[in-house]
């Protein structure tokens, strides 16, 4: 069955339109549903999950030691450095982290929106995929636990829109540099964060489809501003002694030797 | 089928529908010429990218939660769609239905995410059941929680107590597939290589009330595993079982004054630590640990037993801070280790598998340093198999002898390994045959 959307497309071209006003007020709608649904959640939650308690003296200790080149620090350092900041400002660890928590996941709705509005050029798509997000069960249960999940979902999402404001783009701009940053932050968040990089990969792909050879300098300018943005601050963590690059480069070793058999005796 | 059992786990039942509906529609129509043809590509391929890495390793839901954020734009689309499907399939008050769909849909979340959680008491009872065992036992030792199947949520944790989740074939799997679990219990994970350096197996299954694990068990490792703590889910009808297997191998604690054994018939060269090397900044790995940051020479020279040496690869860490190595004086042989992190050494005599040893060290430490007594296993052609760890020790300020037993099967060869971390200091390492000591009781 091949069919034809653009006929089908009832709901971004014939519905009803939305004034600027509506649209604010549909957005402040869902996001305090959002907001609401997180807030529940963490009223009726029973018994905090094991991470929680690690986290908290995670931060608890890098507040102490006062060290932002922690040597003991072996995982994404990112959100409990944040969360040290608003220690120093006097709330406790665990109110730190589920605020900040809570405040990620409502900054994430508002992305979705910005994402999805750009996929499909409508604020209605916008408005849908930001009510989509709100109402999801397992943002709402991991938003209101102490949790790696909200940040990297921000930025996971935040980089997406960068890489897809990057392909709708007509000339070279700064989203690669910004995407370049969200690599590093995501990868500072968790391990796993080096999947971003795959997004400009992705995008310079998904244009040379669409324009084959006619936008291939503002391709080559995206990825170098990407690669310079990425090696220039992973370079400068490197030369600040950051403990989890390195050791990150010093697993990278160990991995390698686990896997050819090649371990020193 | 797993693919999908994993992606259906993570989005979400009705999310999956729609993710996996709106991929089909996507490719199926002639849609090139719209302009969000590229971008929804972008999402699409982005999902694909991530659902294939992340989907066949994930262990835990919320490891794959990114694949939710271009989910939700393809559900976006799809929920975009389906008036104008309804319309074409002549559907009266397609309108209507959509909402219909769009409110229940945003009620099974609310539901979904609201949905009070059964209160899962024996999460609790389990680590208390444990704690109290060790307490009668007498166990101060760390022991080891095999889990087999899926609890259904976090165990609650002692810190003396090493969990094991054991990894059943398909990741949502409630009940233990122990047939398949069995054949993972390999290399440093086998039963008769924990039972070395654990005084206590403690295995907990999840199964169906009316099967029994301790059959199976028993079946193939011909013991039979003691029945502790019994919970049965009657909803459910889930039984969570934990049982104990206690290790024939007990870690001796002798005061020194009453140890015995002399290095005559010591396997290892060096057992006293009398002869000393003296490492070179230049050997190569001594840059090794240069690079990460350790320097060994701040107190000048730096000896290490002879017929031992440092490995790199165990330990060493560029956060295991200021090291130092150095002799004791003072009339007394002794090797003090200083370290913040984990840093090993291992010896050069070989010993041959499939023997059963007895290990014994001399050591104390002054700030409860600890000491891990370790193997190395190697093939026929020496090549290196995996770390058999034989105890962990907490050492105390009284010099003591620690002494365990030992038999490793599945490999040739054996390297013994120290490995430390606070402050240790260790007099002697004996390692003998089990026949020698057969002997030397019946001489005395």
């Amino acid at each position: 069955m091949k069919f034809n959307p653009g006929k089908l497309l009832v709901f971004l071209d014939r519905e009803f339109t939305l004034s600027r006003r509506q649209l604010i007020l549909a957005a402040l709608i869902i996001f305090l549903a959002g907001f609401g649904l997180r807030y529940s959640y963490l009223l009726l939650r029973e018994r905090p999950p094991r991470d929680e308690q690690f986290y908290i003296q995670t931060v608890e200790k890098m507040t102490e030691n006062d060290d932002s080149r922690n040597r003991d620090y072996e995982f994404g350092p990112l959100m409990p450095a944040i969360a040290v900041s608003l220690v120093k400002l006097g709330f406790e660890p665990a109110t730190a982290l589920r605020t900040l928590n809570m405040v990620y996941s409502m900054l994430w709705i508002l992305v979705m929106f910005f994402l999805c509005r750009d996929v499909f050029g409508n604020n209605k798509a916008g408005l849908l995929g930001m009510a989509i997000a709100s109402f999801n069960p397992y943002t709402i249960r991991m938003s209101s636990q102490i949790l790696r999940e909200p940040l990297y979902l921000l930025i996971f999402t935040l980089s997406l829109w960068c890489a897809l404001r990057f392909i709708k783009s007509k000339k070279y701009n700064i989203y690669p540099a910004i995407l370049g940053l969200l690599t590093v932050l995501g990868f500072l968040t968790r391990y796993e964060g080096i999947e971003i990089s795959l997004f400009m990969l992705l995008a310079v792909i998904i244009i040379f489809m669409q324009y084959k050879w006619q936008r291939i300098r503002m391709c080559i300018y995206g990825l170098a501003a990407y690669l310079f943005t990425v090696g220039v601050i992973i370079g400068a963590l490197i030369n600040f002694d950051n403990a989890y690059i390195c050791n990150t480069n010093q697993k990278a070793i160990e991995y390698y030797k686990l896997f050819t058999g090649n371990r020193l005796k | 089928m797993t693919f999908l059992r994993g992606f259906f786990l993570v989005s979400f039942l009705p999310f999956g529908i729609m993710i996996l509906a709106g991929v089909w529609l996507f490719f199926r129509c002639n849609c090139k010429q719209e302009k969000w043809y590229y971008p929804l590509l972008f999402i699409i391929s982005v999902l694909i990218a991530i659902s294939l890495w992340r989907i066949p390793v994930v262990i835990d839901r919320r490891y794959a939660v990114p694949i939710l954020v271009p989910g939700i734009v393809i559900s976006t689309f799809v929920l975009i769609l389906l008036p104008g499907i309804l319309d074409k399939f002549k559907v009266s008050s397609a309108k209507a239905i959509t909402r219909i769909v769009i409110v229940g849909l945003f009620i099974v979340c609310a539901a979904k995410a609201m949905r009070p959680q059964e209160s899962k008491e024996y999460l609790h009872e389990i680590a208390e059941a444990i704690k109290q065992d060790c307490q009668k036992n007498n166990i101060k030792n760390n022991v080891v929680l095999l889990v087999f199947g899926n609890p259904g949520g976090y165990l609650e944790q002692n810190n003396n107590v090493a969990i094991i989740n054991v990894k059943n074939k398909h990741f949502d799997d409630k009940f233990a597939d122990v047939k398949y679990q069995f054949k993972l219990l390999q290399g440093t994970l086998d039963p008769e290589v924990l039972k070395i350096r654990y005084p206590h197996l403690y295995l907990l299954s999840v199964e169906h009330s009316i099967t029994s694990f301790s059959n199976d068990w028993e079946k193939e490792y011909r013991e039979n595993p003691k029945l502790i703590y019994e919970y049965i889910r009657p909803k459910a009808q889930t039984a969570l079982r934990l049982y104990r297997i206690k290790s024939p191998h007990e870690l001796d604690e002798i005061p020194l004054s009453e140890c015995k054994l002399t290095n005559k018939d010591n396997l290892l060269r060096n057992g006293d630590l009398k002869k000393k090397y003296r490492i070179s900044p230049e050997d190569n790995i001594t840059k090794i640990l240069h690079n990460r940051g350790i320097s060994l020479f701040d107190n000048g020279e730096v000896y290490i037993p002879a017929g031992w040496a440092i490995n790199p690869g165990d330990g060493w860490k560029t956060n295991c801070g200021p090291v130092s190595i150095k002799f004791a004086g003072n009339g007394t042989v002794g090797l003090n280790f200083q370290s913040k992190k984990m840093i090993s050494i291992y010896s050069d005599d070989i010993l041959d598998c499939n023997k059963t040893y007895l290990l014994e060290v001399h050591a104390n430490s002054e700030n409860r340093g600890c000491l891990r007594l370790a193997a190395y296993t190697y093939s026929e052609n020496d090549k290196y198999i995996r770390t058999i760890i034989l105890r962990d020790i907490e050492l105390n300020i009284n010099k003591n002898c620690y002494r365990v037993y030992f038999k490793l099967k599945d490999c040739n060869r054996i390297r013994l390994a120290l490995i430390f971390s606070g402050n240790v200091t260790i007099y002697n390492i004996n390692v003998l045959l089990q026949e020698y000591l057969k002997k030397t009781i019946a001489k005395g």
